[in-house]
């Protein structure tokens, strides 16, 4: 299968963009659009696609490497790895419930419907069972 | 009817005052990436605003030429309560339409921006999408790349210094005999590294198609006069000195094969040309080969040997 990851960031976006790029690439290696072994581009060339200093992607890097999905090695740019996935604790589970509420209000604030709200945790979870 | 010398020149003036104005008209033509300076995403320019843009700055290219005409005119008429050389006239009447031309492309500029800002609102927000696993945009380190150059002509310096076993003095000396070419070479070198590294410092943050481009210029054109130095580095101490001619033919092959590939860059034909990229140079490598013939045969062999002259 010919995958095609692609990472999307929004500049006029109040969140940092290192956040960005961490979600993002959290997103596509939950999602097993990159797989192990995978070799991510370097912060160089990540940052001058994105428009965004090479700092910032080292950070977003740094933060997936310390999560155990990233094996950072010099000059050879990130590599995904195996991650063994931990321990899902209540504690985990009360924290998602939190943002997951936050989240849902902030958009019902900002004036999206409850039907696409209702539509989007559908799509979600038809995606996470297959 | 005589045809004076005066007349001759005023004629070449407006014939380069066209041929100017066909450049900058010739520049508005729309691009996939380029417009007016802008980094403009696909589709822009077949807008409503873009072609507003282009159609205001055209008409204002022509007013420029029809201007600057007139003014070619008057300086004529009133040459001579002017003081005002023969040659003189058709030159201020340049740089005239020079300024002007650089009043309307800033306006286009600036027109394209706002243009470009209300597409980012209509469209709710700017997202950027970059494919991962494709192949990915070159990034040498930018501070590295353009020491590089400085630093390899240097090292060809210092090492043919070695090798000719040429102390300081007899450098200097052999410099001496070529002082003003020397001196002309060496600080329009200098401008040129000036104006590019203003460019690089201007572009650093700004990783558009455009600013990769011109990255990608100004680092050619350090290469380039790594080259030029380094060629001086091994023509001095081996007691060489090319004549004016054969510089002014070395600058010729130069033009020859930069200026297609500079329009070629700007067209909106780019990708086609990039096809056939091999040929091109072949072909105006061949050229500038024959320029430099014809601009040097008379004295191409007049290559001055500086131990003689001294």
């Amino acid at each position: 299968m010919n995958r095609a990851p692609i990472l999307r960031i929004d500049p006029d976006s109040s969140t940092p963009i290192y956040r960005q790029v961490v979600d993002g690439l959290r997103s596509l290696l939950v999602e097993g659009a990159l797989q192990p072994g995978d070799a991510l581009p370097t912060v160089r060339e990540l940052g001058l696609e994105l428009g965004v200093h090479f700092n910032t992607v080292a950070e977003a890097y740094r933060v997936l490497a310390a999560e155990g999905w990233l094996d950072l090695r010099r000059r050879r740019g990130a590599v995904v790895t195996e991650r063994a996935v931990p321990q899902q604790n209540p504690q985990t589970e009360e924290q998602f419930s939190r943002s997951l509420r936050q989240l849902v209000a902030q958009y019902r604030a900002e004036g999206l419907s409850i039907k696409a709200i209702r539509k989007e945790f559908e799509r979600l979870t038809r995606e996470l069972i297959s | 009817m005589t045809f004076d010398h005066s007349s001759a020149l005023f004629l070449t003036g407006v014939a380069a005052l066209c041929v100017v104005a066909c450049f900058h008209l010739w520049i508005s033509r729309r691009d996939q990436f380029f417009f007016f300076g802008r980094t403009v995403p696909e589709g822009f320019q077949t807008t409503a605003e873009a072609q507003a843009i282009v159609s205001l700055y055209r008409r204002q290219t022509l007013a420029n030429l029809l201007l600057a005409v007139v003014f070619l005119v008057f300086l004529t008429i009133y040459r001579a309560p002017l003081h005002l050389s023969v040659s003189g006239v058709p030159m201020l009447a340049l740089i005239i339409q020079g300024i002007l031309f650089n009043f309307a492309f800033a306006r286009a500029n600036h027109a394209s921006a706002s243009a470009l800002e209300d597409q980012h609102e209509a469209a709710g927000s700017h997202i950027i999408a970059v494919p991962l696993l494709l192949n990915p945009a070159a990034a040498p380190p930018r501070l590295s790349t353009i020491l590089l150059p400085g630093v390899a002509a240097i090292c060809v310096w210092l090492l043919s210094m070695w090798v000719a076993g040429l102390s300081p003095s007899a450098f200097a000396a052999v410099v001496n005999t070529s002082q003003e070419g020397f001196l002309m070479g060496f600080s329009i070198g200098l401008l040129a590294a000036a104006l590019g590294w203003l460019l690089v410092m201007r572009f650093a943050r700004q990783r558009t198609p455009l600013a990769r481009f011109t990255t990608r210029v100004v680092l050619a054109g350090a290469w380039g006069a790594a080259l030029v130095l380094s060629a001086l580095a091994l023509f001095v101490p081996a007691h060489i000195v090319l004549s004016r001619t054969a510089m002014r033919g070395v600058g010729f092959t130069f033009l020859a094969l930069g200026s297609p590939r500079f329009f070629t860059a700007f067209s909106a034909r780019r990708v086609l040309f990039q096809q056939y990229r091999s040929k091109m140079a072949i072909i105006s490598g061949a050229g500038g080969s024959i320029t430099t013939i014809l601009q040097t045969r008379p004295s191409w062999f007049s290559i001055v040997h500086a131990r003689d002259t001294r």
